[in-house]
């Protein structure tokens, strides 16, 4: 990686710290109402750490690809010594760097949660890499849809099918027996089921991602 | 190395509406060119080109010796670049945009003389983009772009929209860029008084097509308005020279092209009284080239 691409990426990380350690913060404070007993404050933890995770993910994507673009600064930013590809990169490292540092911080927490409290299941843990898994692809369909459409009308439009659709995935997830009967059990069991959704979630990503590079490289108007 | 800033042959570029079309024009090193054209010409579209920004659909481009835009990266070291549609981070202040730009450029950044700028322009270095007028905006994205000492500087309308003192610590800064030979200015305007202030190169562009390109002297040179007075109605149509005919009762003018003495002739042996053989102005010169290539009538 480039020194100037390295600078790009702290660049849109530094800009961005301050409402990302906000969510952070409020990421961790529903790791604690998670481990309450009470069902009410554990629901209330669960919808304020999904949230943050989306959050955190749209308030980069927005403010470091859309936005930039909006407000004119692109043109800023490809007068500099970079190709647009070089571009592309930067973003997709800053916008990764940030979201699965964030992503992963609670994933730990959500599995000492999980592990760590006698009242929440130790099954719950499948589902949960799922569902985190799922938060990772649509924030890369996200991503991706950002760079290449240019466009916050259609960013927008995703991001609320892409909310709308976590809940219904939430619903379909749970729909499955080789999940759902191991999701009030102690035990983790890792079928077929599991596996399958594991490993498809992971290619989307990697899909995703590179679909995103093919069609920036080929590009003929890059402003 | 090669002998010109930048070169682009045969450079063409098609949009639904609107066709830059068979671009040939070169600027040596250490030249000025200023372009001038209407608005929707075609001069940021043709700057866009020469940035990497669009790749044409047709033609070969240079820039600094990189083939554009493939090799971009490497010429936009030592290129600069300032539009009037180009904006800063606006949550952020101009010494972290100088901070910023000094680690993409560490070895070319000059730090005394971004001091010197900020002074020369009355910039505050804490204040927040958000918070500059249109002018500050501009002359911080100038300071942010000469502080770093690029070897080409392409300026697309920088002077678009600024008060008349902000518009004058722009172009005298930029007079004073041009003293150093070695550097290669590409100055894009609708306003010829700018650009006839600092270029010695002028090309006119008009949809989509340069129209002329040469010299400041030689277009203001080959350019006059005759003004004659006849008693009875003179017989002058237009042609290679005569570009275009304002009759007013008795009064005449003449907008030529190519002039020379030898000309006035035919017109007093008409009985026409010459009461002026006038230069015109770069704005009057640019009008003329436009309208006789629109009307078809080659200059």
């Amino acid at each position: 990686m480039s020194r100037i691409t390295k600078t790009l990426i702290l660049k849109d990380i530094k800009l961005n710290l301050s409402p990302i350690i906000l969510y952070l913060l409020l990421g961790i404070f529903s790791l604690w109402l998670l481990t309450s007993s009470q069902l009410g404050v554990f629901n209330t933890g669960a919808v304020i750490l999904i949230s943050m995770v989306i959050i955190s993910g749209i308030h980069m994507i927005t403010t470091t690809v859309t936005t930039e673009r909006n407000d004119q600064v692109l043109p800023f930013v490809m007068s500099l010594p970079i190709s647009f590809v070089q571009y592309t990169h930067a973003k997709i490292c800053a916008n990764f760097a940030v979201f699965l540092s964030f992503w992963l911080i609670l994933l730990v927490g959500l599995m000492w949660v999980i592990f760590g409290q006698p009242q929440v299941p130790d099954g719950m843990a499948i589902f949960t890499l799922i569902l985190m898994l799922e938060m990772l692809v649509m924030f890369t369909l996200l991503l991706s849809v950002a760079l290449v459409s240019e466009s916050q009308n259609i960013t927008v439009v995703v991001m609320s099918i892409t909310n709308i659709g976590l809940s219904l995935f939430m619903f379909w997830l749970s729909g499955f027996e080789a999940i759902n009967s191991f999701m009030q059990t102690e035990q983790v069991v890792w079928n077929s089921t599991a596996i399958t959704f594991v490993a498809v979630e992971l290619l989307l990503v990697v899909v995703l991602l590179a679909l995103t590079y093919l069609i920036q490289a080929r590009k003929k108007d890059f402003i | 190395m090669s002998d010109f800033a930048f070169q682009m042959h045969q450079v063409a570029k098609q949009y639904p509406h609107f066709q830059l079309q068979n671009i040939d024009l070169q600027l040596p090193n250490g030249g000025i060119m200023g372009l001038i054209g209407p608005n929707g010409a075609g001069k940021s579209t043709l700057i866009r080109i020469l940035m990497g920004l669009i790749a044409a659909d047709k033609g070969t481009t240079e820039v600094l010796g990189h083939n554009m835009p493939n090799h971009q990266a490497l010429a936009k070291v030592n290129i600069g670049f300032v539009s009037e549609d180009m904006r800063l981070y606006k949550n952020a202040t101009l010494q972290w945009h100088m901070d910023f730009i000094q680690r993409i450029y560490p070895e070319q950044w000059n730090q005394k003389y971004a001091v010197s700028l900020l002074s020369k322009f009355d910039l505050i270095s804490e204040q927040k983009i958000k918070g500059m007028s249109h002018g500050q905006r501009v002359k911080s994205s100038i300071l942010l772009m000469l502080a770093r000492q690029p070897k080409l500087l392409i300026f697309d309308e920088p002077t678009t929209g600024l008060d008349p003192v902000a518009r004058k610590e722009v172009l005298n800064e930029m007079m004073v860029v041009l003293n150093d030979e070695d550097r290669s200015i590409l100055f894009s305007s609708h306003n010829t008084q700018d650009v006839e202030q600092l270029s010695d190169q002028i090309t006119f562009i008009d949809r989509g097509e340069i129209v002329s390109s040469d010299d400041k002297e030689s277009f203001i040179e080959n350019w006059r308005r005759i003004r004659l007075h006849a008693d009875s109605p003179l017989t002058i149509s237009v042609d290679q020279h005569v570009k275009e005919v304002i009759n007013q009762g008795r009064n005449t003018t003449l907008i030529m092209h190519q002039f020379n003495e030898s000309m006035l002739r035919q017109w007093t042996q008409q009985g026409a009284v010459v009461k002026g053989v006038e230069y015109m102005s770069l704005e009057e010169i640019f009008v003329a080239e436009v309208e006789a290539k629109r009307s078809g009538v080659a200059a």
